[in-house]
């Protein structure tokens, strides 16, 4: 912690890291993989190296790099070379459409390039970009180690390109500061040990992994792993036979937990095998409601003894928004962690185990988060980790901030106790054709149903051009599409309170359209509908 | 195992791991399209394959085994190289 708050830069952190944990594995590939993994000696060195290879091209203090590699233990390695030379890192998401990559080298004015083995042929083709350099080319043994730029806290680390679909891409403007501050925050309230080991399976470039993921567990002497694969079950195989004891979750992860505790469950006779495909929130009632705390232990056995036994706790992104999750955990012996974060904020802003946090809340807010409700019950925050702003975009700079605050975008509330509660996406709301302003979560709690495994809501678009709440239904497997469904939903609503009441039901063929760390794109599934019965 | 029963054991497993029926697929169709399966679920799909038949695809190839018949094509060598 000490070492955290004294860092002037994240290579100064890391130099102290490695002069305190020398030898011990930092950064390693899944057991299947068979690919090498770094101590955190040679993490260092291999910053140093690569840091003084950039300086040799000429780039200048401040000149942006993109980094376009896939999750390995060299990502981190070349990103603090990066920063270590004194240059601004802009970390991209493997597997983005060329065209966006494009446009994030454009917008930022890359004038180097760090990428795997394609990073010579590839990767885009932007003027401003001169250098180009394998991570294996960068953090090559050989060649001079010399000392990095100094980093002061206020100095540019990196521009974090906001995710979703957005025309133009939007770089958040981090400085080392930020970033520190973050993690300061979130080791106050957290902390792992040398010997544990998170999975590291979102993108490294995605904020929440490289904070909570990466360089967390970094700062503790953990160790991060890699699980090379983008297979589920082969997350599960990563469980067992590295010793995972930690990971933010993705669905898939999720979904294949789930599966390990099914086939536990109908081992022991709990439930019956034709009933497999019932929904997630039936198989929460019965453990919570049926089953006895003797075959509930036995059951929590029998899957940890698949798993490796090992895992302690999941952070879950969007994903806890379903509250039918963190029971199914705890019934196999995984604490669920919820939280929220935004890039603006380095990322996180709040976390909590979720049997400790009231229900509905995103836990507690980190020390030295400030919190003021705004205009339209918006969340606005202020500290040491939120942004300056919107790199080369004043406009949105000026949007984003109001009196020096940053304008969150969602609505929310803070209870007596420091309890975070996020009611609704302000982009998301609502307007009705009575002129009144619903926002999804409000009316999505109304309708859980064991015959639905999945529900949102979204608005069609009347002819007056108001929002129709609807919503949309993926049904539990067994249940067809039609008379059940639209009785359950007229049900349900009914006994919904008038203003809660969806205007109608729609069945998907499909899960619901959710973002990697599993929020729902509820606008999204709306524009599809709209513009599909635009075209019909 | 030879190729036609590898085919019916793969037309039951992804019948039943994706709850719809495989009977009209042919062998070269694009099981992602005529399945309308997004990204998450083909992984999910290639998963349940693995576990079945006690295989691994190459991580790099994922994308490529989009046909009942690449499938099939893959388990026989993998289980001939397993002898």
């Amino acid at each position: 912690m000490k070492l955290v708050r004294e860092s002037q830069s994240l290579p100064g952190l890391i130099a102290g890291l490695a002069k305190r944990h020398g030898d011990r594995c930092a950064l390693g590939q899944a057991h299947n993989s068979g690919q090498a993994s770094l101590s955190y000696r040679e993490l260092w060195e291999g910053v140093q190296r690569g840091a003084a290879r950039l300086a040799d091209t000429g780039l200048a203090k401040g000149d942006r790099v993109m980094l376009c590699l896939e999750a390995r233990p060299e990502w981190p390695a070349a990103l603090f070379a990066i920063m270590y030379a004194g240059l601004v890192a802009v970390p991209v998401v493997q597997g983005m459409p060329p065209e966006m990559v494009t446009a994030i080298a454009t917008h930022a004015g890359a004038r180097g390039l760090v990428g795997g083995r394609n990073a010579h042929s590839e990767l885009p083709v932007v003027g401003s970009i001169e250098f180009r350099f394998t991570a294996d080319e960068l953090l090559a043994p050989g060649g001079q180690a010399q000392s990095g730029v100094t980093s002061a806290r206020d100095d540019v680390a990196l521009l974090a390109f906001t995710s979703g679909s957005t025309q133009q891409p939007r770089a958040v403007v981090l400085t080392h500061g930020n970033l520190l501050a973050d993690l300061a925050a979130l080791l106050e309230v957290r902390d792992a040990k040398p010997g544990d080991a998170f999975l590291s399976i979102l993108p490294p470039a995605h904020l929440f992994e490289f904070m909570v993921g990466q360089i967390g567990p970094l700062a503790c002497g953990a160790k991060v792993v890699y699980p090379g694969t983008r297979l589920p079950n082969r997350l599960v195989e990563s469980l067992r036979e590295d010793r995972i004891t930690h990971a933010c979750c993705v669905p898939a992860l999720l979904h294949c937990l789930y599966d390990e505790l099914l086939d536990e469950l109908i081992a022991a006779g709990v439930i019956e095998p034709e009933r497999r495909g019932q929904s997630v929130s039936e198989t929460a009632r019965r453990l919570r409601e049926e089953i006895r705390p003797g075959v509930l232990a036995q059951i929590r056995e029998g899957v940890r003894a698949r798993i490796g036994g090992s895992l302690q706790t999941l952070a879950l992104g969007g994903a806890a928004l379903n509250p039918d999750w963190p029971p199914i955990l705890q019934a196999i012996g995984i604490r669920a962690e919820v939280g929220y974060g935004l890039t603006e904020a380095s990322p996180v802003v709040s976390t909590g185990y979720a049997e400790e946090c009231p229900p509905g809340s995103v836990g507690q807010l980190l020390p030295t988060v400030e919190v003021r409700i705004g205009a339209g019950e918006e969340l606005l925050l202020r500290g040491p980790m939120v942004t300056r702003g919107y790199y080369g975009d004043t406009a949105a700079t000026e949007e984003s901030f109001a009196d020096g605050w940053l304008r969150t975008g969602d609505r929310g509330r803070v209870d007596e106790n420091g309890f975070l509660y996020i009611t609704g996406r302000i982009k998301e709301a609502m307007v009705t054709t009575a002129g009144e302003t619903i926002y999804p979560e409000e009316i999505e709690p109304c309708y859980a149903s064991p015959l639905f495994a999945e529900w949102c809501v979204a608005p069609r678009v009347s002819a007056d051009g108001n929002d129709l709440p609807t919503l949309f239904v993926v049904p539990a497997e067994g249940v067809q599409n039609g008379s059940a469904v639209d009785k359950a939903f007229v049900e349900l609503r009914n006994n919904a309170p008038p203003r809660l009441r969806a205007d109608a039901v729609i069945c998907l063929e499909q899960p619901l359209p959710r973002t990697l760390t599993g929020k729902v794109r509820r606008r999204f599934l709306a524009k599809q509908f709209n513009n599909k019965k635009a075209e019909e | 195992m030879n190729a036609t029963t590898i085919e019916q054991e793969l037309r039951q497993a992804l019948t039943e791991a994706c709850q719809k029926e495989l009977v009209p697929i042919g062998l070269e169709d694009d099981l992602v399209h005529e399945l309308e399966l997004d990204s998450m679920a083909s992984l999910r799909l290639l998963a349940v394959v693995e576990k079945r038949f006690d295989i691994r695809f190459p991580d790099h190839l994922l994308g490529e085994y989009r046909t009942l018949q690449k499938l099939v094509d893959f388990i026989s060598t993998a289980q001939e190289e397993a002898l």
